[in-house]
């Protein structure tokens, strides 16, 4: 799905910290999920629809 | 972008390692070398370690600079219930030591960008808080780096689910009261949940409805003048409770989403119809829809799970605002009008259009493409014709064709506002307004779709509207004109109604070149 950002040209770190198990690791999956260029994803939708349900 | 985990991290760049209180404070000063590395660079790195100690990540934070922490955080007692990897169990049962929680310490952060509470929230909203403070920061935007108007209400609305959670979310779906809804109301779930209709994040409760309704403003002050409601039948509204969820199903029984049903209010059907329709006529479409919706309509936001369909010929011309968004920072536009339109583009538009376009940096073509009144020429032949148009009239860098899959609701002036509000959230600062925006029969005054933003706050409108009376080409002027820039009388002027060309188009004859360009009118006539 899309995300709604455009990340900035500035520079940064995002630290996570927090105990283990705590979700640390998901929630990292799905911030990259959101930052990922949507041109990219754009064509994974596309072929989504495209393929038969 | 670059995703820096501990415990791959400790394969590699830090392999060797232990886990005393030196061995895991250099773990963190090389995850955070790296880190600089990346940042200073311009690239976003992001770290998922459980780095126990405060001191090396405050000496890391101000090391980097462009930092910002997340304290993820999940009670221990909650950790050992769901001891996922069934470390916990073993660290207590002394099998693991140093095990950080259980035998070695964890200094929680004193003041991190963010805390998320995972034992509450569901990814989908901690990731939401990540994003919101980024954005606050300045490390991301919504194109606003680009130069880019903001969205209505500041930020963009993302009420899609993590594609991660789809499945779960369905299985959850699937135990829940279902409320079918109509391809208007589903289409109206997915604008809310792709931002179109931001600040929105569900379907309206109560008090927004009253604001909108008689003050076409939000209950928070923001201008917004259509009700976005969701009715449901007496028997669907008796089995939902307030604070309970329902799933969302499309008119083909599919589940798209859920909805937390915060409130369950019945509207005064007439009195929406004489604010947002200006009659309570039956005969307009748009109060027929109303009555027929009926008084019940449950509000709150809304979680959607399923990409929305379109068809297949439109597909490639299907673009959320922050694809558009996207688009238009890619062709380096700050300034850019949008046109909304549900007929093919005849050449009075192409004078509008271009007579905008001399203002801006370039033109967003957004026809609408959700359902229309049953005359209206069909979505898939417009399309055919805009691209004929583009391809022949307009320069290719300067417009971006793309389609806007709201149902109309012939609300004339208020929908012109409203129409105005969407096209901001897809990023346009200008908008253009015609005579009779949005309107159907008689029922409102030619211009009175300008006039309504008179009633409105400028700046909080943020979309400039563009105003132009109708057009027309004159023969003595051998151009397109309106009565501010031709003298000529009437008489000059070349006119077609709706119903004549209707019935032109019916024989198959084709519109005259004054009209419509040649391109357009082959494929109007169906040759």
């Amino acid at each position: 799905m899309q995300s709604n950002n455009i990340p900035a040209e500035r520079g940064v770190t995002i630290w996570l910290t927090g105990l283990s198990g705590a979700g640390k690791s998901t929630i990292t999956d799905e911030l990259v999920r959101q930052l990922t260029p949507r041109a990219a994803r754009w064509r994974c939708w596309m072929a989504m629809w495209s393929a038969p349900t | 972008m670059e995703v820096l985990d501990g415990d791959v991290v400790r394969t590699n760049l830090s392999k060797g390692l232990g886990f005393s209180k030196e061995d895991r404070d250099t773990n963190i000063r090389r995850i955070g070398f790296v880190s600089k590395l990346l940042t200073r660079h311009g690239a976003t790195a992001i770290v998922a370690a459980i780095s126990p100690y405060r001191e090396v990540r405050d000496e890391v934070r101000r090391d980097i600079g462009d930092f910002v922490e997340v304290f993820v955080h999940c009670p221990l007692d909650e950790l050992v219930k769901r001891d996922v990897k069934g470390l916990y169990a073993k660290a207590i049962a002394g099998e693991i030591k140093n095990f950080t929680g259980v035998s070695d310490p964890y200094e929680e952060p004193l003041n991190p960008e963010v805390t998320v509470h995972t034992h509450q929230e569901t990814v989908s909203e901690s990731v939401s808080k990540i994003m919101a403070r980024l954005r606050e920061m300045g490390y991301l935007s919504d194109g606003s780096a680009a130069g880019l108007i903001a969205p209505h209400g500041g930020s963009l609305v993302n009420a899609y689910a993590p594609a991660g959670e789809w499945r779960g979310l369905q299985a959850e779906a699937a135990r829940l009261p279902v409320v079918t809804l109509n391809a208007r109301q589903l289409s109206d779930a997915h604008m809310i949940a792709q931002g179109v209709f931001s600040p929105l994040r569900g379907f309206l409760t109560g008090q927004d409805y009253q604001q909108v309704v008689e003050h076409m403003h939000l209950a928070n002050g923001l201008p917004w003048s259509i009700p976005i409601t969701l009715a449901v039948s007496a028997e669907a509204a008796a089995r939902i409770k307030e604070g309970q969820k329902v799933a969302l199903a499309g008119p083909d029984g599919k589940v798209a989403g859920t909805m937390l049903v915060q409130e369950k209010h019945s509207r005064d059907m007439k009195a929406e119809a004489r604010h947002v329709y200006r009659t309570e006529d039956a005969a307009h479409p748009g109060v027929a829809n109303l009555y027929q919706e009926g008084d019940v309509v449950l509000g709150g936001p809304v979680t959607m799970f399923q990409s929305p369909q379109p068809e297949a010929d439109i597909q490639p011309f299907y673009r959320t605002p922050a694809q558009v968004r996207q688009e238009f920072a890619r062709l380096g536009w700050k300034t850019v009008v949008g046109f909304q339109t549900r007929n093919p583009v005849h050449r009075a538009h192409e004078y509008i259009q271009k007579s905008a376009m001399e203002i801006v940096d370039g033109l967003l073509l957004h026809p609408l493409v959700g359902e229309t009144k049953s005359d209206d020429i069909p979505a898939l032949v417009r399309m055919r014709c805009y691209q004929a148009l583009l391809d022949n009239y307009y320069p290719k860098d300067r417009v971006l064709l793309s389609v806007f899959p709201a149902f109309m609701r012939y609300a004339g002036p208020r929908e012109a506002i409203f129409h105005a509000l969407c096209r901001k959230n897809y990023g346009c600062t200008h908008f253009i307004v015609g005579r009779d925006h949005a309107g159907v029969g008689n029922y409102y005054g030619t211009y009175d779709a300008q006039h309504i933003f008179r009633e409105f706050d400028a700046k909080a409108l943020g979309i400039t509207p563009l105003f132009f009376e109708n057009s027309f080409f004159c023969k003595k002027c051998g151009a397109v004109a309106t009565g501010k820039t031709c003298p000529h009388e009437a008489a000059q002027h070349v006119t077609l109604s709706g119903t004549a060309a209707r019935a032109m188009l019916q024989k198959g004859e084709l519109l005259p070149p004054e009209i419509s360009r040649p391109e357009v009118a082959k494929i109007l006539a169906g040759k």
